[in-house]
């Protein structure tokens, strides 16, 4: 009866064992009564579909270490032959302990005290100690009076410059700083507080966004983030709880507070059912969120806003509480009763948000999808346990910490590679590491009018330019999103401009693929190439298809023009200039692997 | 291994020809011929205020209501302005380039739709509507209710294409989405071609392109994990598109071949709503078998400063009026076009249908910022040359204090589903509503588009169904 619906319309076969549901990055227990199970082929299997991680990779996982780096970092860099000292992260990984638990156990150690409060040297040389960056060292009040209020020539440019620092900032720390996983982290929680750095006002303070808000915390206390966070200028202005005041509140704010920074929409809101009727969780408590309560906690938060020179305040642009916006009547927020006391009412609700169950799942699933896998929901045992440690220790100074190893130390973490499609900012990075490059993401110039760097807009059009993404919910998660065409070959375009690029303005910066192999000492046979490159990009246990390789010898052998696989190649090895014909494929084997598929996952 | 260069030339390729581009598939032809129609889906996100698009005008019952709910003259809409449509209502003043179609009878606008359980979150209504499982009000028994899910691990375009049992096994490019990322529509649509930037659809290589481009390709082939099956689709995608793009860009092709048809902005590049109807048109053109194209329109959560008259006018910021003004003349653009107006002479305005709507409407009253909150009821806009256009749809709900839902909304009085399921049975030719919308019952078309019906097929196993389909 039904043939029609087992037919397919596709160009293109889909993927053997990508049957399995894929759920929207939202998973959870069933909650309607019947779940209707449809067909066995594309069209909706379950509407509760059970999820499995996919291991996508026959014979086994690529070494632990590689796959630290590409999950907890934003991949490995290899070796510089030219500097014997610097050995390469899978090399260094590995000297870390005689077995791999100890080897983890010695790196995690070391990048999470590294990341709370170790040296960057290769950051700030690119950064804070180049006079291409201006801003990065400016307090609220001087981003706030000198970017927001400034009112002359290349207004636009310099309204734009603190957002456009903390973008190359970004860039630069998740490319060449020490502290891979802070860099992980940071992304994260940047884009759970997410704001849209292209928006007016956002954009001149969004030094202080990121320094002063959320990176201060990574490593810490969720109620103190939480808290920066409602304060912090740019998410006043961005969600507009600035203009929040009595008696016409404004719902913004609270509404994305409820529904995107604590209890999360995703199983804890309750539309319209009046707040009474709300279930009860296992702490007593309303197990989320109904739309009488955005109204209330929009009350609650009037008032709450910035000292923008309006009504008597000064103008520095700082966190300012005016108690004649407020509203002073008493408010029930998710079951909570709170009296109308003034500023100290934030503190009530936040300590309440910060400790509630709802708060703990959501914060914890979402941890767990971004560090190990897409297939968790907020009731799979490791995310039950984290939230259960993220609620006991909600007062802990290091709660952040705590919940991290529990998720990092977890068998799901071991037993979980390649369920997670790499983004375009993870894809570019990853290459551009892999590859060794020695960019300076920089503004052209310390002066007004200075242009941005070059490659960014190549980034921007990957989809992912660090905090340009309009909706408050942030960059989405899923595989299913980042797994389209669009993104790939966007990411593979900025990663092919970015490694040929000879452009003056930022000196020689390409990719000297020949320098370092001819530094290398290889027999300069299209075999030991490959090898070479193959043990400096993946690893020498990855375990690479053998079809694979045999591509790229063929590309070597070919253009390098070898008379077979390990006799010399034909061009001039000496000519290691940006454009001979030794440089042009090796880049194109650089390419290659970089941009394999065994790397487009993590 | 030899390495040839696979590109070819992308022709007006009929359906069903052979390339050697892409995987076969080999499956029985179906029955009866197939279904051409192309059918684009326009997402307004952040939840459109339908009362800034059309509102009752002076002679109209709720004028009244209307004005006592918006006292703000930057939100309201003045008689003065207004165009009239039909029915006593008229259309916000830079929605004139949508009043020609209304006239030519190819622009239909249904009145008040929307979720069948109120949401307001946007996150969720646009998940809902998307995935199309915002659950039903009409279960078995009238009083059940069964809530809608986010579960869901399709969207429901998804779901059409792998139900509609009337499209040629091989298609060359059907599913086009001109955003940098596929939307909820269409998650896990494996033939769905994310297209932001056409003209920029390459490596960019200097040295040894093709030759890199090829070594991966052949590389991503050997690879049946889900990434490879991403990459070879977006090397197929690749090669498709260079030759129609890689000549001109979207910008030079408005400025040259269409004479600057589609409005651009003061740089003289065209909007981002031009540029992304261009890339459907030019595909269109290029014969690739299109059927579904995706487009995403933003910025319309106006909580502060709406501006729906335009800018200055009553300390207006005219943003809405700008954006809405920009929606109007490119649709006029692309009707245009679709008409042989412009490049060609060809009329294809017979197999396109245009749909608009958002996730959901906003709040009757304006706050006290010159916004607007989230609602619910909003219009959906149709464009098509098959569309009953010059007319207004559905019922309006009425906007006396008892007629809003909750004394705050534009009430919804017809499911967002009802419309989705006329344009795909009467246009697409697909009546697996069952699969394609699981928990709608009780179809019955509206009219707002011509064609054959169908019995809807409500599923094979829906337990609920049952035989309550006569």
């Amino acid at each position: 009866m039904n043939d029609h619906r087992s037919r397919r319309r596709r160009f293109l076969k889909t993927a053997t064992g990508a049957g399995a549901g894929v759920v929207a990055g939202l998973a959870f227990g069933p909650t309607a009564a019947s779940a209707v199970n449809r067909s066995e082929d594309n069209s909706v299997t379950a509407l509760y579909p059970a999820r499995e991680a996919l291991s996508t990779r026959a014979g086994g996982f690529p070494p632990l270490a590689v796959r630290v780096y590409h999950k907890l970092g934003f991949g490995p860099k290899p070796a510089n032959p030219a500097n014997p000292g610097d050995i390469g992260d899978v090399e260094y990984f590995n000297s870390l302990g005689a077995n791999d638990n100890d080897r983890y156990a010695a790196w995690l150690d070391e990048q999470i005290t590294g990341g709370i409060g170790g040296a960057d040297p290769e950051v700030d040389s690119r950064t804070f100690q180049n006079a291409n960056y201006t801003t990065l060292n400016k307090t609220l009040t001087e981003q706030w009076q000198q970017h927001r209020r400034f009112d002359g020539n290349d207004a636009f440019r310099v309204r734009r410059r603190p957002f456009q620092e903390t973008q190359l900032l970004a860039l630069t720390r998740m490319v060449h700083s020490r502290w891979q996983l802070r860099e992980i982290l940071a992304d994260f929680w940047h884009n759970h507080f997410h704001v849209d750095g292209n928006e007016d006002v956002v954009r001149s303070v969004m030094v202080h966004h990121d320094r002063d808000v959320i990176r201060p915390n990574l490593f810490g206390n969720f109620r103190v983030m939480l808290e920066a966070a409602v304060k912090s200028t740019a998410m006043l202005y961005y969600l507009d709880n600035r203009q929040n005041d009595t008696p016409n509140p404004n719902e913004n704010y609270a509404r994305e507070l409820l529904e995107l920074h604590t209890l999360g929409a995703v199983e804890n809101y309750f539309g319209f059912t009046p707040p009474s009727q709300v279930p009860l969780n296992v702490d007593g408590q309303p197990q989320g969120y109904a739309e009488a309560d955005v109204l209330e906690a929009a009350r609650l938060l009037t008032g709450f806003g910035v000292a923008d020179g309006d009504d008597n305040a000064p103008d520095t642009g700082e966190y300012l509480f005016r108690p004649d916006w407020h509203d002073f009547d008493a408010k029930t927020v998710v079951g909570l009763n709170v009296p109308g006391t003034g500023q100290s009412e934030l503190d009530v609700l936040l300590d309440y948000l910060a400790a509630h169950r709802g708060t703990a799942e959501f914060v914890c699933w979402k941890l767990a999808v971004r560090l190990i896998g897409d297939s968790f929901s907020a009731s799979s045992p490791v995310v039950q346990q984290a939230a259960d440690l993220f609620q006991t220790q909600w007062q802990a100074a290091d709660q952040l910490e705590q919940v991290y190893r529990l998720l990092l130390n977890s068998s799901e973490f071991f037993n979980t590679w390649g369920d997670k499609s790499k983004r375009p900012v993870e894809i570019i990075t990853s290459a551009l590491r892999a590859a060794s490059a020695d960019f300076v993401f920089e503004m052209t110039s310390p002066d007004d009018n200075a242009g941005t760097f070059g490659f960014l807009s190549d980034i921007g059009r990957a989809g992912q330019a660090p905090f340009d993404y309009e909706p408050p919910t942030g960059f989405p998660e899923d595989r299913a999103i980042w797994q389209g065409t669009g993104p790939l070959v966007m990411s593979w375009r900025a990663v092919t401009r970015m490694l040929r690029d000879t452009d003056a303005s930022f000196g020689s910066q390409f990719i000297n693929a020949a320098e370092v192999t001819n530094q290398s000492g290889v027999a300069l046979t299209p075999n030991a190439i490959v090898t070479f490159w193959i043990d400096r990009i993946l690893s020498a246990s990855f375990g690479l298809d053998a079809g694979k390789r045999a591509v790229m010898l063929d590309f070597v052998q070919t253009h390098g023009q070898a008379a077979g696989p390990d006799a010399p190649l034909g061009v001039n090895t000496g000519d290691t200039g940006s454009n001979s014909a030794y440089q042009r494929v090796l880049r194109g084997l650089v390419l290659q692997l970089a941009l394999l598929p065994d790397l487009m996952i993590r | 291994m030899v390495t040839t260069t696979r590109r070819g030339f992308l022709g007006g390729v009929a359906a069903g020809a052979l390339t050697t581009m892409s995987p076969r598939l080999s499956f029985a032809i179906g029955r009866g011929s197939f279904n051409d129609e192309i059918l684009i889906y326009i997402f307004l996100r952040g939840g459109i205020d339908g009362l800034s698009v059309y509102a009752p005008g002076s002679g109209h019952p709720d004028r009244g209501f209307y004005e006592n709910l918006r006292p703000s003259t930057s939100v309201r809409l003045p008689t003065g302005t207004m165009l009239p449509l039909a029915d006593g209502f008229g259309i916000n003043a830079a929605g004139a380039p949508l009043i020609d179609l209304w006239n030519e009878g190819d622009f239909a606008i249904v009145h008040a739709t929307g979720l069948p359980i109120v949401n307001r979150s946007h996150f969720e209504a646009q998940r809902l509507i998307e995935l199309g499982t915002p659950g039903a009000v009409v279960g078995v028994n009238d009083n059940e209710t069964i809530p809608g899910t986010r579960l869901t691990s399709d969207g429901w375009l998804t779901r059409h294409l792998a139900s509609a049992g009337n499209l040629p096994p091989q298609m060359l490019m059907p599913v086009v989405v001109t955003e940098n990322q596929v939307t909820f529509s269409l998650l896990r649509e494996p033939s769905a071609v994310t297209l932001r930037f056409p003209d920029r659809f390459d490596f960019n290589e200097s040295n040894l392109e093709e030759e890199v481009e090829q070594a991966l390709e052949d590389i991503y082939a050997l690879d049946s994990s889900s990434a490879g099956v991403a990459g070879e689709q977006a090397f197929n995608a690749l090669n498709q598109l260079e030759p129609i793009f890689g000549a001109q860009s979207n910008n030079d092709y408005n400025a040259n071949a269409l004479n600057n048809l589609y409005p651009v902005r003061n740089d003289g590049r065209p909007e981002t709503f031009s540029d992304k109807l261009i890339t459907l048109s030019r595909l269109i053109k290029a014969g690739v078998d299109l059927r579904i194209g995706q487009i995403d329109v933003g910025g319309w959560d106006d909580h502060v400063d709406q501006g729906s008259v335009p800018s200055g006018v009553n300390n207006s910021s005219g943003r809405f009026y700008e954006r809405f003004d920009i929606v109007a003349r490119a649709l006029n653009a692309f009707w245009t076009d679709m008409a042989g107006g412009a490049d060609d002479s060809t009329d294809r305005r017979s197999k396109v249908t245009v749909v608009l709507h958002s996730e959901f409407g906003r709040r009757a009253f304006n706050n006290n910022d010159n916004g607007t909150d989230h609602g619910s009821g909003n219009p959906m806009m149709l464009l098509g040359g098959n569309v009953n256009g010059g007319r207004f749809h559905g019922q309006w709900p009425g906007m006396s204090p008892s007629q809003l839902f909750q004394n705050a909304d534009v009430r919804s009085t017809t499911d967002f589903r009802r419309i989705l399921s006329e344009v795909l049975i009467r246009r697409q030719g697909n009546n697996a509503l069952g699969t394609v919308f699981p928990f709608y019952y009780n179809y019955q078309p509206i009219g707002v588009v011509q064609g054959v019906d169908q019995r809807p097929d409500y599923g094979p196993d829906d337990l609920i169904q049952s035989d309550s389909f006569e």
